[in-house]
């Protein structure tokens, strides 16, 4: 009876490391869609309001959820301090900061770097080319996460329940 | 004091530090000029002074600080807010307004395109203009400005660093507010450049009156057409009036029963017959009143007011 209820217990730990691993994969996709939607508010305001950027990291921390509004406030935040930062280095503190479960890799965390080093200089034009620049590397990373998503979560999931029967099995 | 702090903010961590030692009273601080490599001066009570590193005041050059180029840029981040595009029409015409109304003076390598300016590159150069609430400014100089119990179309005459944008601001909101002799009434105040209101988001961070509607960062031919349309003032106030545009819409505002408030670069009405577009104006004796002001004993000093005819008003009356 114990036996039974030990190796139970080991495949549904297994299994839910698998499911954990696809759900970073879709947390991955979801991120990067919400980045999508920051950087059409960052480009509408610009290009029609003229806003100014610390307005609008408060308005992105307002219209969007979880970790993104909490680091959009925090850089908001840091910029009225003037202490002495660029802009590149508040979004490079503040990237560090967003916790893993958003499930961003390394290379979309520097592609988000990269924007906040190039926002606010010169003329609203050459903002919208960056904006557009972060857009268009935002989609690939998103067809990426998604061809990886279709591509391994079920891999991870079987991988995941499958090795918990085989460990089971080793153990038995 | 707290206005100092946040005023102080604008400037990079350096500079902060120099000018918070600064021992001088900041209402009669004009002036701050900055140039890459070049000394850190002030204009303070109408006389230029340099700084040195330990914030006191000197005459002599060889002991004032040093500006340094990365000191200007991290300024220039401070003053647009990390968001210099967000100034690109201003920057094109070679200034900016920040929070409070404070007008930065910029210059440094221009870019054009098609034979006009797109932008300002390698900004070296800035001159921070402190732009100063002064209330009751204006108690001199608004009974005169009241005939009948009704507000005069008024021109104010001043050349640069004079005080005339901080009069028109008194006026504002002492016409706003009403006094013991006048009771308040509506007023528009077409804010091109944020000097007047130093609106921030909208609101006026300065004391504009209870009754007053400001269209911030609106070119003042067009603002003075929509307040007539929509906000139906009894006085419109608009700063350094010039170009064909502001001419065609003060002839509407003064046909449409509204009064206005003006303020031109001059030094008396001769330099304003001078300019073509304005000199029209002055003969049809469009304006009730002009009140010159010059800076010989102190900022804002008023010089004469005369009626439409040109008439010294206050001949024989000792002025302040």
């Amino acid at each position: 009876m114990l036996r039974a209820a030990g190796a139970a217990a080991v495949i549904i730990a297994s299994t839910a490391i698998g499911y954990g691993m696809g759900r970073e994969l879709s947390n991955r996709i979801r991120s990067l869609r919400e980045l999508g939607r920051v950087a059409d508010i960052l480009k509408a305001e610009i290009q029609y309001a003229g806003t100014p950027l610390q307005e609008i990291f408060r308005e992105i921390a307002k219209r969007t959820t979880g970790s993104f509004a909490a680091m959009f406030r925090d850089v908001a935040d840091k910029m009225e301090q003037r202490d002495g930062k660029t802009l590149g280095t508040i979004f490079k503190e503040c990237i560090q900061e967003l916790p893993a479960e958003t499930g961003l890799t390394g290379n979309d965390k520097m592609q988000l770097e990269g924007l906040g080093t190039r926002l606010g200089y010169l003329d609203s034009r050459m903002q919208i080319q960056t904006i557009e620049r972060f857009k268009e590397e935002l989609k690939r990373e998103q067809e990426e996460a998604e061809g990886d998503y279709r591509q391994k979560v079920r891999v991870y999931r079987c991988l995941g329940f499958l090795g918990g029967v085989f460990l089971t099995l080793l153990l038995l | 004091m707290e206005s100092r702090q946040e005023f102080l903010k604008i400037f990079s961590i350096n500079l902060r530090n120099i000018l918070e030692k600064l021992n001088v009273e900041y209402d009669k601080l004009q002036e701050i000029r900055l140039r890459a490599g070049g000394p850190l001066l002030i204009t303070w009570d109408g006389r230029e002074y340099f700084v040195r590193k330990t914030g006191e005041i000197t005459l002599n050059r060889e002991e004032s600080y040093l500006v340094e180029k990365k000191e200007l840029l991290e300024t220039i981040e401070y003053m647009a807010n990390y968001s210099l595009y967000a100034f690109e029409d201003e920057i094109r015409k070679g200034y900016l307004t920040i929070q409070g109304g404070h007008r930065i003076g910029i210059a440094g390598k221009i870019i054009t395109e098609g034979g006009s300016i797109r932008c300002v590159k390698h900004i070296s150069f800035l001159n921070i203009r402190l732009s100063h609430q002064i209330k009751g400014c204006a108690d001199f100089v608004l009974p005169h400005l009241i005939s009948q119990g009704e507000i005069c179309h008024t021109l104010i005459i001043s050349p640069p660093r004079c005080g005339k944008t901080t009069l028109l601001r008194d006026l504002v909101r002492q016409i706003s507010n009403g006094t013991s002799y006048y009771p308040g009434s509506t007023v528009g105040v077409v804010d091109e450049r944020s000097e007047i209101g130093g609106s921030y988001m909208g609101i006026p961070q300065n004391d504009l009156g209870i009754r007053t509607d400001v269209l911030d960062c609106c070119p003042k031919a067009e603002g003075m057409m929509m307040l007539i349309r929509s906000m139906s003032p009894s006085v419109i106030a608009v700063d350094e009036v010039g170009d064909y545009r502001d001419i065609r819409a003060i002839e509407s505002v003064i046909y449409c029963g509204c009064k206005l408030l003006a303020t031109v670069h001059g030094a008396s009405i001769e330099d304003v017959k001078r300019k073509p577009l304005l000199q029209k104006l002055v003969l049809e004796r469009v304006f009730e009143r002009y009140v010159v002001l010059h800076n010989h004993k102190h900022v804002g000093q008023v010089k004469a007011i005369f009626d439409d005819r040109g008439t010294d008003i206050l001949a024989g009356e000792e002025v302040c």
